[in-house]
Protein backbone atom coordinates (compact mmCIF):
# COMPACT_ATOMS: atom_id res chain seq x y z
CA UNK A 1 0.00 0.00 0.00
CA UNK A 2 2.70 2.24 1.07
CA UNK A 3 4.44 2.04 -2.80
CA UNK A 4 1.13 2.70 -4.29
CA UNK A 5 0.42 6.03 -1.89
CA UNK A 6 4.05 7.00 -2.69
CA UNK A 7 3.08 6.67 -6.73
CA UNK A 8 -0.16 8.39 -5.99
CA UNK A 9 1.82 11.31 -4.11
CA UNK A 10 4.68 11.52 -7.65
CA UNK A 11 2.09 11.54 -9.77
CA UNK A 12 -0.03 14.72 -7.48
CA UNK A 13 3.73 16.34 -6.77
CA UNK A 14 4.15 16.25 -10.73
CA UNK A 15 0.86 17.63 -11.81
CA UNK A 16 0.75 20.27 -9.49
CA UNK A 17 4.03 21.46 -10.58
CA UNK A 18 1.30 22.76 -13.43
CA UNK A 19 0.01 25.35 -10.65
CA UNK A 20 2.38 28.04 -10.74
CA UNK A 21 5.66 26.72 -11.51
CA UNK A 22 6.11 25.13 -14.79
CA UNK A 23 4.19 25.54 -18.10
CA UNK A 24 0.06 26.58 -16.35
CA UNK A 25 -1.70 25.03 -19.31
CA UNK A 26 -4.41 23.77 -16.78
CA UNK A 27 -3.22 20.21 -16.21
CA UNK A 28 -3.41 20.85 -12.73
CA UNK A 29 -7.39 21.49 -12.62
CA UNK A 30 -9.67 19.11 -11.32
CA UNK A 31 -11.13 18.26 -14.63
CA UNK A 32 -7.94 17.01 -15.97
CA UNK A 33 -5.80 15.49 -12.83
CA UNK A 34 -8.97 13.84 -11.45
CA UNK A 35 -9.80 12.30 -14.40
CA UNK A 36 -5.79 10.76 -15.54
CA UNK A 37 -5.67 9.91 -11.26
CA UNK A 38 -8.88 8.06 -12.04
CA UNK A 39 -7.32 6.33 -14.87
CA UNK A 40 -3.97 5.61 -13.13
CA UNK A 41 -6.11 4.34 -10.52
CA UNK A 42 -8.19 2.18 -12.21
CA UNK A 43 -11.72 4.24 -12.42
CA UNK A 44 -11.85 6.90 -15.12
CA UNK A 45 -15.74 6.95 -14.60
CA UNK A 46 -15.35 8.28 -10.92
CA UNK A 47 -12.33 10.39 -11.55
CA UNK A 48 -13.66 12.27 -13.99
CA UNK A 49 -17.39 12.84 -11.98
CA UNK A 50 -15.16 13.96 -8.92
CA UNK A 51 -12.98 16.47 -11.09
CA UNK A 52 -16.26 17.65 -12.52
CA UNK A 53 -17.50 18.03 -8.58
CA UNK A 54 -14.36 20.04 -7.02
CA UNK A 55 -13.41 22.19 -10.42
CA UNK A 56 -16.32 24.89 -9.18
CA UNK A 57 -14.77 25.29 -5.87
CA UNK A 58 -11.88 27.01 -6.70
CA UNK A 59 -12.64 28.86 -9.17
CA UNK A 60 -13.47 31.83 -7.77
CA UNK A 61 -9.93 31.53 -6.39
CA UNK A 62 -7.99 34.07 -8.23
CA UNK A 63 -4.29 34.26 -7.61
CA UNK A 64 -3.75 38.06 -8.41
CA UNK A 65 -0.16 39.60 -6.82
CA UNK A 66 1.00 38.10 -4.21
CA UNK A 67 -2.39 36.86 -2.90
CA UNK A 68 -1.73 33.28 -1.51
CA UNK A 69 -5.00 31.15 -2.20
CA UNK A 70 -6.53 27.55 -1.51
CA UNK A 71 -4.03 24.95 -2.76
CA UNK A 72 -7.88 23.65 -4.02
CA UNK A 73 -6.15 21.75 -7.06
CA UNK A 74 -3.77 19.26 -4.78
CA UNK A 75 -6.07 18.78 -2.68
CA UNK A 76 -9.12 17.91 -5.30
CA UNK A 77 -6.49 15.37 -6.65
CA UNK A 78 -5.83 13.71 -3.29
CA UNK A 79 -9.61 13.51 -2.03
CA UNK A 80 -9.71 11.62 -5.45
CA UNK A 81 -6.99 9.49 -4.66
CA UNK A 82 -8.30 8.34 -0.99
CA UNK A 83 -12.01 8.18 -2.63
CA UNK A 84 -10.52 5.51 -5.08
CA UNK A 85 -8.36 3.82 -3.12
CA UNK A 86 -11.70 3.35 -0.82
CA UNK A 87 -14.15 2.45 -2.67
CA UNK A 88 -14.18 -1.14 -2.02
CA UNK A 89 -15.84 -0.42 1.12
CA UNK A 90 -18.46 1.17 -0.58
CA UNK A 91 -20.84 4.21 1.50
CA UNK A 92 -20.06 6.46 -1.80
CA UNK A 93 -21.71 9.75 -0.48
CA UNK A 94 -20.26 8.99 2.94
CA UNK A 95 -17.28 8.60 1.74
CA UNK A 96 -17.14 11.93 -0.39
CA UNK A 97 -18.97 13.99 2.28
CA UNK A 98 -15.98 12.82 4.94
CA UNK A 99 -13.04 13.44 2.20
CA UNK A 100 -14.56 17.10 1.01
CA UNK A 101 -14.11 17.96 4.77
CA UNK A 102 -10.65 16.99 4.78
CA UNK A 103 -10.34 18.46 1.28
CA UNK A 104 -11.05 22.04 2.73
CA UNK A 105 -8.51 21.06 5.62
CA UNK A 106 -6.06 19.74 2.75
CA UNK A 107 -6.39 23.15 1.02
CA UNK A 108 -5.79 25.10 3.74
CA UNK A 109 -2.43 23.09 4.54
CA UNK A 110 -1.44 22.90 1.26
CA UNK A 111 -1.53 27.04 1.00
CA UNK A 112 0.46 27.36 4.46
CA UNK A 113 3.27 24.85 2.38
CA UNK A 114 3.25 27.69 -0.42
CA UNK A 115 3.63 30.45 1.82
CA UNK A 116 6.40 28.67 3.16
CA UNK A 117 7.94 27.21 0.13
CA UNK A 118 7.79 31.30 -1.22
CA UNK A 119 9.90 32.34 1.74
CA UNK A 120 12.05 29.51 0.93
CA UNK A 121 12.73 30.98 -2.12
CA UNK A 122 13.88 34.55 -0.82
CA UNK A 123 17.13 32.42 0.40
CA UNK A 124 17.32 31.28 -3.45
CA UNK A 125 16.91 34.83 -4.35
CA UNK A 126 19.89 35.71 -2.54
CA UNK A 127 21.96 32.83 -2.74
CA UNK A 128 21.24 33.94 -6.76
CA UNK A 129 22.72 37.54 -6.27
CA UNK A 130 25.76 36.19 -4.79
CA UNK A 131 26.18 34.18 -8.21
CA UNK A 132 25.48 37.01 -9.98
CA UNK A 133 28.03 39.04 -8.72
CA UNK A 134 30.74 35.86 -9.71
CA UNK A 135 28.16 36.05 -12.85
CA UNK A 136 28.01 32.04 -12.40
CA UNK A 137 25.11 31.86 -15.06
CA UNK A 138 24.75 27.86 -14.74
CA UNK A 139 24.50 28.43 -11.13
CA UNK A 140 21.48 30.73 -11.66
CA UNK A 141 19.66 27.91 -13.61
CA UNK A 142 20.77 25.39 -11.27
CA UNK A 143 19.50 27.00 -8.50
CA UNK A 144 16.02 27.85 -10.14
CA UNK A 145 15.89 23.88 -10.78
CA UNK A 146 16.62 23.13 -7.21
CA UNK A 147 13.72 25.25 -6.33
CA UNK A 148 11.41 23.63 -8.09
CA UNK A 149 12.86 20.52 -6.93
CA UNK A 150 12.20 21.28 -3.13
CA UNK A 151 8.50 22.29 -4.53
CA UNK A 152 8.43 19.45 -6.16
CA UNK A 153 9.24 16.73 -2.81
CA UNK A 154 8.00 19.46 -0.48
CA UNK A 155 4.28 18.20 -2.19
CA UNK A 156 5.14 14.69 -2.43
CA UNK A 157 5.74 14.68 1.28
CA UNK A 158 2.83 16.32 2.09
CA UNK A 159 0.34 14.46 0.06
CA UNK A 160 2.47 10.89 1.14
CA UNK A 161 1.86 12.09 4.64
CA UNK A 162 -1.62 13.23 4.49
CA UNK A 163 -2.85 9.77 1.88
CA UNK A 164 -0.97 8.00 4.65
CA UNK A 165 -2.88 9.35 7.88
CA UNK A 166 -5.89 9.63 6.10
CA UNK A 167 -5.80 6.13 5.50
CA UNK A 168 -5.25 5.72 9.11
CA UNK A 169 -8.57 6.88 9.76
CA UNK A 170 -11.18 7.22 6.98
CA UNK A 171 -11.78 3.66 6.16
CA UNK A 172 -12.82 2.87 9.90
CA UNK A 173 -14.82 6.48 9.75
CA UNK A 174 -16.43 5.31 6.94
CA UNK A 175 -17.28 1.76 7.71
CA UNK A 176 -18.83 3.53 11.04
CA UNK A 177 -20.61 6.30 9.73
CA UNK A 178 -22.02 4.78 6.27
CA UNK A 179 -24.32 3.11 7.66
CA UNK A 180 -25.97 5.67 9.94
CA UNK A 181 -25.73 8.53 7.36
CA UNK A 182 -25.19 7.11 3.96
CA UNK A 183 -28.84 7.71 2.59
CA UNK A 184 -28.90 11.78 3.99
CA UNK A 185 -25.81 12.74 2.27
CA UNK A 186 -27.24 11.95 -1.10
CA UNK A 187 -26.93 15.65 -0.79
CA UNK A 188 -23.55 15.91 -0.84
CA UNK A 189 -23.23 16.41 -4.57
CA UNK A 190 -25.40 19.11 -5.28
CA UNK A 191 -24.26 20.81 -2.17
CA UNK A 192 -20.40 20.69 -3.18
CA UNK A 193 -21.62 22.41 -6.73
CA UNK A 194 -23.76 24.19 -5.05
CA UNK A 195 -20.86 26.09 -2.62
CA UNK A 196 -18.92 25.86 -5.82
CA UNK A 197 -21.22 27.86 -7.65
CA UNK A 198 -21.05 30.35 -5.20
CA UNK A 199 -17.62 30.80 -5.01
CA UNK A 200 -17.17 31.89 -8.33
CA UNK A 201 -19.49 34.58 -7.64
CA UNK A 202 -16.16 37.37 -7.46
CA UNK A 203 -15.39 36.59 -11.00
CA UNK A 204 -18.65 36.89 -12.09
CA UNK A 205 -18.89 39.87 -10.58
CA UNK A 206 -15.66 40.55 -12.52
CA UNK A 207 -16.42 39.51 -15.80
CA UNK A 208 -19.58 41.38 -15.78
CA UNK A 209 -17.75 45.05 -14.96
CA UNK A 210 -17.04 46.86 -17.86
CA UNK A 211 -15.43 49.75 -16.46
CA UNK A 212 -11.64 50.20 -17.09
CA UNK A 213 -8.99 50.11 -14.37
CA UNK A 214 -11.82 48.68 -11.97
CA UNK A 215 -9.94 46.78 -8.56
CA UNK A 216 -9.94 43.17 -8.60
CA UNK A 217 -11.88 41.61 -6.23
CA UNK A 218 -9.16 38.50 -4.93
CA UNK A 219 -11.22 36.66 -2.51
CA UNK B 1 30.45 51.38 -31.66
CA UNK B 2 27.63 50.60 -33.62
CA UNK B 3 26.95 46.95 -33.46
CA UNK B 4 24.26 45.10 -35.55
CA UNK B 5 20.82 43.98 -34.61
CA UNK B 6 21.20 40.35 -32.92
CA UNK B 7 18.34 38.85 -31.83
CA UNK B 8 16.61 36.50 -34.35
CA UNK B 9 12.70 35.34 -34.45
CA UNK B 10 13.90 31.91 -33.05
CA UNK B 11 15.90 33.53 -30.39
CA UNK B 12 12.80 35.02 -29.38
CA UNK B 13 11.00 31.65 -29.37
CA UNK B 14 13.77 30.30 -27.04
CA UNK B 15 12.80 33.42 -24.97
CA UNK B 16 8.95 32.12 -25.44
CA UNK B 17 9.79 28.49 -24.19
CA UNK B 18 11.79 29.86 -21.33
CA UNK B 19 8.47 32.49 -20.45
CA UNK B 20 6.91 29.13 -19.45
CA UNK B 21 8.91 29.07 -16.37
CA UNK B 22 7.99 33.16 -15.59
CA UNK B 23 6.95 31.96 -12.13
CA UNK B 24 9.04 29.12 -10.57
CA UNK B 25 10.95 30.76 -7.87
CA UNK B 26 7.69 33.21 -6.75
CA UNK B 27 9.50 35.04 -3.52
CA UNK B 28 7.59 37.65 -1.35
CA UNK B 29 10.50 40.30 -2.51
CA UNK B 30 11.48 40.06 -5.94
CA UNK B 31 7.45 38.57 -6.81
CA UNK B 32 8.62 36.95 -10.53
CA UNK B 33 11.73 38.87 -11.33
CA UNK B 34 13.71 34.89 -10.92
CA UNK B 35 11.55 33.23 -13.40
CA UNK B 36 11.46 36.54 -15.48
CA UNK B 37 15.34 37.21 -15.52
CA UNK B 38 16.00 33.26 -16.15
CA UNK B 39 14.15 33.97 -19.56
CA UNK B 40 16.93 36.32 -21.11
CA UNK B 41 19.17 33.15 -20.95
CA UNK B 42 18.38 32.37 -24.65
CA UNK B 43 19.77 35.83 -25.27
CA UNK B 44 22.09 37.05 -23.28
CA UNK B 45 25.41 35.77 -24.46
CA UNK B 46 24.09 37.90 -27.46
CA UNK B 47 23.10 40.99 -25.49
CA UNK B 48 26.16 41.10 -23.08
CA UNK B 49 29.74 41.18 -24.34
CA UNK B 50 31.71 40.47 -21.43
CA UNK B 51 31.13 39.38 -18.18
CA UNK B 52 30.57 42.63 -16.62
CA UNK B 53 27.77 43.69 -18.55
CA UNK B 54 25.94 40.13 -18.31
CA UNK B 55 26.71 40.72 -13.94
CA UNK B 56 24.89 44.16 -14.52
CA UNK B 57 22.03 42.75 -17.03
CA UNK B 58 21.08 40.19 -14.13
CA UNK B 59 21.25 42.75 -11.42
CA UNK B 60 19.19 44.72 -13.33
CA UNK B 61 16.43 42.41 -14.08
CA UNK B 62 16.70 40.46 -10.55
CA UNK B 63 15.04 43.62 -9.04
CA UNK B 64 11.34 43.47 -7.96
CA UNK B 65 8.98 42.83 -11.01
CA UNK B 66 5.34 41.63 -10.96
CA UNK B 67 2.89 41.20 -13.64
CA UNK B 68 0.69 37.95 -15.27
CA UNK B 69 2.58 35.14 -16.30
CA UNK B 70 1.49 35.05 -19.69
CA UNK B 71 1.34 39.07 -20.24
CA UNK B 72 4.64 39.67 -18.58
CA UNK B 73 5.96 38.34 -22.37
CA UNK B 74 4.92 42.13 -23.32
CA UNK B 75 7.72 43.09 -20.28
CA UNK B 76 10.19 40.17 -21.50
CA UNK B 77 10.06 41.86 -25.65
CA UNK B 78 10.35 45.01 -24.32
CA UNK B 79 13.16 44.77 -22.18
CA UNK B 80 15.25 42.50 -24.95
CA UNK B 81 14.74 45.07 -27.32
CA UNK B 82 16.10 47.81 -25.09
CA UNK B 83 19.14 45.90 -23.55
CA UNK B 84 19.58 45.22 -27.23
CA UNK B 85 19.65 49.26 -28.13
CA UNK B 86 21.77 49.79 -25.25
CA UNK B 87 24.52 46.66 -26.60
CA UNK B 88 24.26 48.59 -29.40
CA UNK B 89 24.63 52.20 -29.22
CA UNK B 90 26.63 51.42 -25.92
CA UNK B 91 24.52 53.95 -24.87
CA UNK B 92 23.80 54.01 -20.76
CA UNK B 93 19.63 53.54 -21.14
CA UNK B 94 19.82 51.06 -17.75
CA UNK B 95 17.30 53.46 -16.39
CA UNK B 96 15.02 53.62 -18.82
CA UNK B 97 14.89 49.73 -18.81
CA UNK B 98 13.87 49.71 -14.96
CA UNK B 99 11.27 53.04 -15.24
CA UNK B 100 9.54 50.61 -18.35
CA UNK B 101 9.32 47.49 -16.62
CA UNK B 102 8.15 49.42 -13.52
CA UNK B 103 5.47 51.49 -15.31
CA UNK B 104 4.35 48.38 -17.61
CA UNK B 105 3.26 46.22 -13.81
CA UNK B 106 0.02 47.14 -13.36
CA UNK B 107 -1.54 47.34 -16.41
CA UNK B 108 -0.42 44.25 -17.27
CA UNK B 109 -0.63 42.11 -13.97
CA UNK B 110 -4.56 44.34 -14.58
CA UNK B 111 -5.41 42.86 -17.82
CA UNK B 112 -3.95 38.93 -17.38
CA UNK B 113 -5.57 38.69 -14.64
CA UNK B 114 -8.95 40.29 -15.90
CA UNK B 115 -8.73 38.31 -19.47
CA UNK B 116 -7.22 34.71 -17.95
CA UNK B 117 -7.98 34.62 -14.60
CA UNK B 118 -11.36 36.31 -14.60
CA UNK B 119 -12.96 35.12 -18.16
CA UNK B 120 -10.65 32.50 -19.82
CA UNK B 121 -9.92 30.12 -17.53
CA UNK B 122 -13.19 29.73 -15.49
CA UNK B 123 -15.36 30.01 -19.60
CA UNK B 124 -13.09 27.21 -20.49
CA UNK B 125 -13.47 24.99 -17.68
CA UNK B 126 -16.95 25.55 -17.56
CA UNK B 127 -16.97 24.42 -21.33
CA UNK B 128 -15.50 21.44 -20.18
CA UNK B 129 -17.82 20.73 -17.32
CA UNK B 130 -20.81 21.21 -19.42
CA UNK B 131 -19.47 19.14 -21.86
CA UNK B 132 -18.39 16.40 -19.37
CA UNK B 133 -22.00 16.56 -18.27
CA UNK B 134 -23.79 16.44 -21.49
CA UNK B 135 -21.84 13.66 -23.51
CA UNK B 136 -22.31 10.47 -23.14
CA UNK B 137 -19.63 7.67 -23.07
CA UNK B 138 -15.87 8.34 -22.47
CA UNK B 139 -14.43 8.84 -25.65
CA UNK B 140 -16.71 11.96 -25.96
CA UNK B 141 -16.01 13.10 -22.94
CA UNK B 142 -12.25 12.77 -23.36
CA UNK B 143 -12.73 14.98 -26.64
CA UNK B 144 -14.34 17.31 -24.35
CA UNK B 145 -11.81 17.75 -21.97
CA UNK B 146 -9.35 18.00 -25.41
CA UNK B 147 -11.41 20.85 -26.63
CA UNK B 148 -11.40 22.62 -22.53
CA UNK B 149 -7.83 22.59 -23.26
CA UNK B 150 -7.26 23.42 -26.66
CA UNK B 151 -10.16 26.71 -25.51
CA UNK B 152 -7.68 27.78 -22.94
CA UNK B 153 -4.24 27.37 -24.00
CA UNK B 154 -4.49 28.42 -27.97
CA UNK B 155 -4.83 32.31 -26.60
CA UNK B 156 -2.75 31.48 -23.75
CA UNK B 157 0.07 30.25 -26.23
CA UNK B 158 -0.99 33.22 -28.40
CA UNK B 159 -0.61 36.07 -26.39
CA UNK B 160 2.27 34.15 -24.46
CA UNK B 161 4.29 34.48 -28.02
CA UNK B 162 2.89 37.66 -29.46
CA UNK B 163 4.03 39.69 -26.41
CA UNK B 164 7.09 39.11 -26.59
CA UNK B 165 7.24 39.71 -30.57
CA UNK B 166 5.13 43.02 -29.91
CA UNK B 167 7.32 43.77 -27.22
CA UNK B 168 10.36 43.11 -29.21
CA UNK B 169 9.06 45.49 -32.30
CA UNK B 170 7.63 48.11 -30.47
CA UNK B 171 9.18 48.78 -27.38
CA UNK B 172 8.73 52.53 -27.05
CA UNK B 173 5.08 52.51 -27.83
CA UNK B 174 3.91 49.75 -26.27
CA UNK B 175 1.27 51.32 -24.93
CA UNK B 176 -0.54 51.14 -27.67
CA UNK B 177 -0.35 47.56 -27.91
CA UNK B 178 -1.94 46.26 -23.87
CA UNK B 179 -4.41 49.09 -23.91
CA UNK B 180 -7.60 47.08 -22.40
CA UNK B 181 -9.61 48.16 -25.59
CA UNK B 182 -7.46 45.93 -27.34
CA UNK B 183 -8.68 43.00 -25.49
CA UNK B 184 -12.09 43.59 -25.05
CA UNK B 185 -13.58 42.08 -28.04
CA UNK B 186 -11.68 38.48 -27.00
CA UNK B 187 -12.14 39.30 -23.45
CA UNK B 188 -16.19 39.66 -24.42
CA UNK B 189 -16.56 36.62 -26.63
CA UNK B 190 -15.13 34.36 -23.62
CA UNK B 191 -17.44 36.30 -21.13
CA UNK B 192 -20.30 34.89 -23.76
CA UNK B 193 -18.73 31.48 -23.82
CA UNK B 194 -18.95 31.74 -19.67
CA UNK B 195 -22.56 32.90 -19.48
CA UNK B 196 -23.52 30.65 -21.93
CA UNK B 197 -21.57 27.85 -20.72
CA UNK B 198 -22.78 28.83 -16.92
CA UNK B 199 -26.55 29.04 -18.44
CA UNK B 200 -26.62 25.25 -19.75
CA UNK B 201 -25.08 24.11 -16.87
CA UNK B 202 -27.70 25.18 -13.97
CA UNK B 203 -30.36 24.01 -16.50
CA UNK B 204 -28.52 20.73 -17.24
CA UNK B 205 -27.66 19.71 -14.22
CA UNK B 206 -30.70 21.19 -12.24
CA UNK B 207 -33.35 19.53 -14.60
CA UNK B 208 -31.16 16.28 -14.27
CA UNK B 209 -31.20 16.74 -10.55
CA UNK B 210 -35.23 17.42 -10.89
CA UNK B 211 -35.94 14.50 -12.42
CA UNK B 212 -33.71 11.98 -10.39
CA UNK B 213 -34.32 13.19 -6.73
CA UNK B 214 -36.62 16.62 -6.89
CA UNK B 215 -35.50 17.25 -3.21
CA UNK B 216 -31.88 17.44 -4.30
CA UNK B 217 -32.37 20.26 -6.79
CA UNK B 218 -34.34 22.56 -3.72
CA UNK B 219 -30.66 21.13 -1.53
CA UNK B 220 -28.44 22.52 -4.57
CA UNK B 221 -30.60 25.74 -4.71
CA UNK B 222 -30.48 26.90 -1.22
CA UNK B 223 -26.88 25.68 -0.68
CA UNK B 224 -25.61 27.91 -3.58
CA UNK B 225 -28.21 30.77 -2.20
CA UNK B 226 -26.87 30.10 1.65
CA UNK B 227 -23.25 29.97 0.40
CA UNK B 228 -23.65 33.03 -1.59
CA UNK B 229 -24.76 35.17 1.19
CA UNK B 230 -22.63 33.74 3.54
CA UNK B 231 -19.90 34.47 0.90
CA UNK B 232 -21.01 38.01 1.94
CA UNK B 233 -20.83 38.18 5.52
CA UNK B 234 -17.64 36.34 6.09
CA UNK B 235 -14.44 36.67 3.42
CA UNK B 236 -13.45 33.30 4.81
CA UNK B 237 -13.43 30.75 2.08
CA UNK B 238 -13.31 27.35 4.65
CA UNK B 239 -15.67 29.21 7.09
CA UNK B 240 -18.03 29.40 4.39
CA UNK B 241 -17.89 26.07 2.41
CA UNK B 242 -17.95 24.17 5.81
CA UNK B 243 -20.06 26.12 7.68
CA UNK B 244 -22.20 25.85 4.16
CA UNK B 245 -21.50 21.97 4.39
CA UNK B 246 -22.14 21.30 8.07
CA UNK B 247 -25.92 23.76 7.45
CA UNK B 248 -27.17 21.41 4.67
CA UNK B 249 -26.27 18.06 6.61
CA UNK B 250 -28.48 18.91 9.41
CA UNK B 251 -30.95 19.79 7.14
CA UNK B 252 -30.75 16.86 5.57
CA UNK B 253 -30.92 14.63 8.77
CA UNK B 254 -33.90 16.44 9.10
CA UNK B 255 -36.15 16.37 5.38
CA UNK B 256 -34.14 13.11 4.14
Amino acid sequence: MDEKLLLISVIISFLSLDITIAFQVLISSPIFSCTLLGWLLGDIQTGMELGFVFQLLWLGKIPAGAYIVPEGNIASMMATALILINKEIGWTHTTLAVVFIEVLLLSYLGSILTLYYRKFNGKILDLMLKEVEKTRVTFIVLLEVASMVVYFLAVMIFSFLALKLSQLFLPSLITLLGPIVESQLVMVKPVIIGIGLASIYPILKEAFSHSAGNKMETN
Amino acid sequence: MEKKAKITRFDLFKVFLASFFMQAVWNFRSLISIGFSICFLPVIGKLCDTPEAKRKFLQRHLKFFNAHPYFASYALGVSIRLEEMMAENDSQIAETIDRFKDLLISPLGALGDRLFWATIKPAALLCGMVMIFLLPGLPLKFLALGITFLIYNIPHFYYRYRGIVEGYEHPMDIHRFIRQQRFERVRKFFFYVLIVALLIFLISYGYSLYKNQPILLIFFILSFLYAWFFSRISNNFYLVSLGTFLFFFCAAILFL
